[in-house]
């Protein structure tokens, strides 16, 4: 009978060092002020119709994790777009899309929406980098990228 | 008469009157001396009757902390190897192809590979415009959507740069 104790003590000694710190940084992360919010990326071609993009979002400021990737308002650009899936959980990520469809948005028009996870109660700032930007005949043109916050608890 | 039973009878914390204990050892003595090869016997025929059930008590009772000792760590290994990343060979091993790809995924030679080779490639291939064989970047034999797939996931690779 003693034995038996004693091996059930060092049974869940050994069970609770094996866990304790899994448990523990779990415990942690439900503790932590955590949010989740998406961020919705604007592209504005003018009078020209946009037929491919590329840009990078990059997380400056706060703790911040890409959680998920959405398509754009625009029927072209409905799809999820193109993005490396090693960025989930990292605060950076390269997406782009393409459409060679006749019907393509102009003017101002989400291109895609970010979710994201917010930890801490630092107010994230993002740094967003348009490196293509172009019309149907594969030319780049001129246009402005612009993103805004949603929030959502 | 033996020595254990001597112990209880004259055992006097009983608080009984000698006199009745006499009595109560005259009532139940064995009438006749008991030999030892008796004794013997008995205690012998004691040993093999709980003698088995005793190993078969003691194995239950190591079976219970065993078996749930095997089930935590058991528990421990799996929680331990399904919480790691283990699509990550996948995702290197997908990640190597792309890298292979990478140089001739210039399709524009612009000098860098980004979402424009890819909309050239899929441009081409909608046109039936004529194609390189170097542009079949996963080596299936075709030249198609899944090829532009590629130079595409090669344009958004993190560790590319922009």
């Amino acid at each position: 009978m003693k034995r038996y104790v004693i091996l059930s003590l060092i049974l869940t000694g050994l069970a609770i060092m094996l866990l304790a710190p899994r448990i523990g940084h779990a415990s942690r992360v439900i503790e932590s002020k955590v949010r989740f919010a998406p961020v919705d990326i604007y592209l504005d071609s003018g009078s020209r119709p946009l037929a491919a993009y590329q840009f990078e979002l990059k997380v400056t400021q706060g703790k911040v994790k890409i959680v998920g990737v959405e398509g754009g308002e625009h029927e072209a650009f409905r799809e999820a777009p193109y993005y490396d899936p090693a960025a989930l959980a990292k605060d950076r990520i390269i997406i782009a899309a393409f459409n060679t469809g006749q019907d393509l948005p102009t003017g101002r028009t989400r291109i895609a929406r970010v979710h994201l996870q917010i930890g801490g109660d630092v107010e994230p700032e993002y740094e967003l980098n348009l490196t293509v930007a172009a019309a149907a005949d594969g030319q780049n043109c001129p246009a402005e990228i612009a993103l805004e916050r949603g929030e959502r608890e | 008469m033996s020595d254990n039973e001597r112990h209880f009878d004259n055992d006097a914390d009983l608080g009984l009157k000698p006199e009745f204990s006499e009595d109560l050892g005259r009532l139940f003595a064995p009438d006749r001396p008991i030999p030892a090869c008796v004794d013997r016997a008995v205690a012998e025929a004691a040993r093999q009757h709980f003698g088995r059930p005793r190993r078969r008590l003691w194995k239950r009772h190591w079976a219970v902390p065993a078996t749930a000792a095997a089930a935590i760590l058991l528990g421990v290994c799996l929680w331990w190897f399904t919480a790691s990343p283990a699509s990550h060979t996948e995702h290197d091993r997908r990640a190597q192809a792309l890298a292979v790809a990478q140089p001739e995924a210039d399709i524009d030679n612009n000098g860098k590979v980004d979402i424009l080779d890819a909309f050239t490639l899929a441009r081409h291939i909608e046109s039936s415009l004529p194609t390189e064989a170097t542009w079949d970047f996963n080596g299936d034999g075709l030249i198609d959507r899944r090829d532009v797939d590629t130079v595409a996931l090669v344009a958004v690779r993190l560790d590319k740069g922009v």
